[in-house]
């Protein structure tokens, strides 16, 4: 039956049901200059978010000359290292969620073929959607607002591994996606030494999620680097009330009491994160050790 | 007289496990301990945390190097590639490693290029086989 075929990708109608008929969001347009396509499309997703950044500056953290081009993963360590959390997109239904919630969607495509010389992989910042005429809206290239069907889109995104994020400061949550998804991007800001803003994303996780032990021990661990160690041991302490089993935070709550000069209670601590197991076993006997060596055993 | 044994099996076998702790320790001093004994939030939020956490640590250190090497290889600045390894976490080292040629890099223009050289070889074959007449001096074989 022509017109009634489903474009493949297409989100189901329960899925969209929910979501307003058009969504437009405000982020603001930078030309890609040659090759410059992932630059610029951080840029604007950075500059949407509050960060001052042009292409230009960019290019220097992401940019790599040989490939002329630049790599999805480079974009999401480059936004972290603005102090922004990447959070990653999986289906073209959360990804319409994510505008309707008013969240620019920075995406890889493929634009060419899948093969060596005929491939064109190409970033854009996705801006907007209209379900009556099936398109998203693109900040694509030199084009603004650029208008791309559903079906041609999911097949050029899905052709370049499918790779999308929303590029979000600390105090704003994804309208998709559960705790783990935010604390897992929120996570990689430790790398970049960004400790303030992954603090903030973990306590905006717990305003969210407040029984969730992995958010309360992540906070741990952003006081106990910013050297706020009565914090970190509340912190690591509602982790292990939450989740008894938690190896992880009955050993980060030892290093904190030893640092407190509390050798006792750290040296009960870390035992029970030892007696847990698991992976984190040797850093619990690590602990262990450093408590022993600094105290004397008992 | 004693005559030469081999080692009994045991012995050969401790020989190899205390080469090879020997070799790790000397990677792991390498290894930058960025807080001796807390467990990072990545660490503890990994869906499924990779077993050893010691090996772990050193996969992931000889994974940056690897990163960084490539990086430069591809006309990454020197002090540039070391700031952008620093960013990446264990998982995302992982995925780059070894794979930098075959990632897709968004910005190439391949298709671009292969377009315009694919439109000039028919323009000329079309030109020479005298189905078009664009290029006066070039024409058809008389």
């Amino acid at each position: 039956m022509l017109g009634c075929a489903t474009p493949e990708g297409l989100p189901v109608s329960a899925e969209t049901a929910a979501l307003p008929e058009s969504a437009a969001v405000s982020a603001p347009f930078f030309a890609g200059e040659a090759y410059q396509c992932g630059p610029a499309a951080l840029a604007m997703a950075l500059a949407w978010s509050g960060v001052d950044a042009q292409p230009a500056s960019l290019a220097a953290e992401v940019f790599v000359p040989a490939r002329k081009g630049s790599f999805a993963i480079g974009l999401v360590a480059a936004a972290r290292a603005h102090g922004r959390v990447p959070v990653p997109i999986e289906t073209l239904a959360e990804l319409l969620a994510e505008l309707a919630a008013g969240h620019p969607v920075l995406v890889l495509q493929d634009l060419g073929l899948r093969a060596p010389l005929l491939s064109r992989p190409h970033f854009a910042l996705a801006v907007g959607y209209d379900l009556a005429s099936r398109e998203l809206a693109l900040h694509s290239g030199d084009i603004p607002r650029r208008g791309v069907a559903f079906a041609p889109f999911v097949r050029t995104w899905e052709r370049a591994g499918g790779f999308a994020v929303s590029v979000l400061p600390p105090d704003v949550l994804p309208a998709v996606g559960d705790a783990q998804r935010w604390l897992g991007a929120a996570s990689g800001l430790e790398q970049a030494g960004r400790w303030p803003e992954a603090e903030r994303a973990y306590r905006t996780a717990i305003g969210r999620w407040p029984d969730h032990a992995g958010a309360w021990l992540a906070l741990g661990n952003a006081a106990l680097a910013q050297g706020r160690l009565g914090e970190a041991e509340e912190a690591f302490r509602r982790a292990t009330a939450l989740d008894p089993g938690a190896a992880a935070a009955w050993n980060n709550l030892a290093h904190t009491l030893a640092a407190r000069g509390r050798p006792a209670e750290a040296r009960a601590a870390a035992r029970r994160a030892l007696a847990l197991g698991g992976p984190h076993a040797a850093i619990a006997q690590q602990t262990l050790d450093e408590i022993d060596a600094a105290s004397g055993p008992e | 007289m004693q005559t030469f044994r081999p080692l009994p099996d045991r012995t050969a076998g401790r020989l190899l496990a205390a080469a090879l702790i020997a070799s790790f320790c000397w990677v792991g001093a390498l290894v930058p301990a960025a807080q001796a004994a807390v467990v990072t939030s990545q660490a503890a939020l990994a869906a499924s945390p990779a077993g050893d956490a010691d090996r772990a640590e050193v996969r992931a250190f000889l994974d940056r190097a690897e990163v960084r090497a490539q990086l430069e290889a591809l006309g990454v600045d020197a002090d540039e590639a070391r700031e952008r390894v620093a960013l990446l976490t264990d998982a995302e080292a992982a995925q780059l490693a070894g794979n930098l040629d075959q990632l897709p890099a968004g910005g190439s223009a391949g298709l671009a290029v292969a377009i315009v050289a694919l439109t000039l070889v028919v323009v000329v074959i079309l030109e020479l086989t005298g189905v078009i007449d664009i290029f006066p001096k070039m024409g058809p074989p008389r």
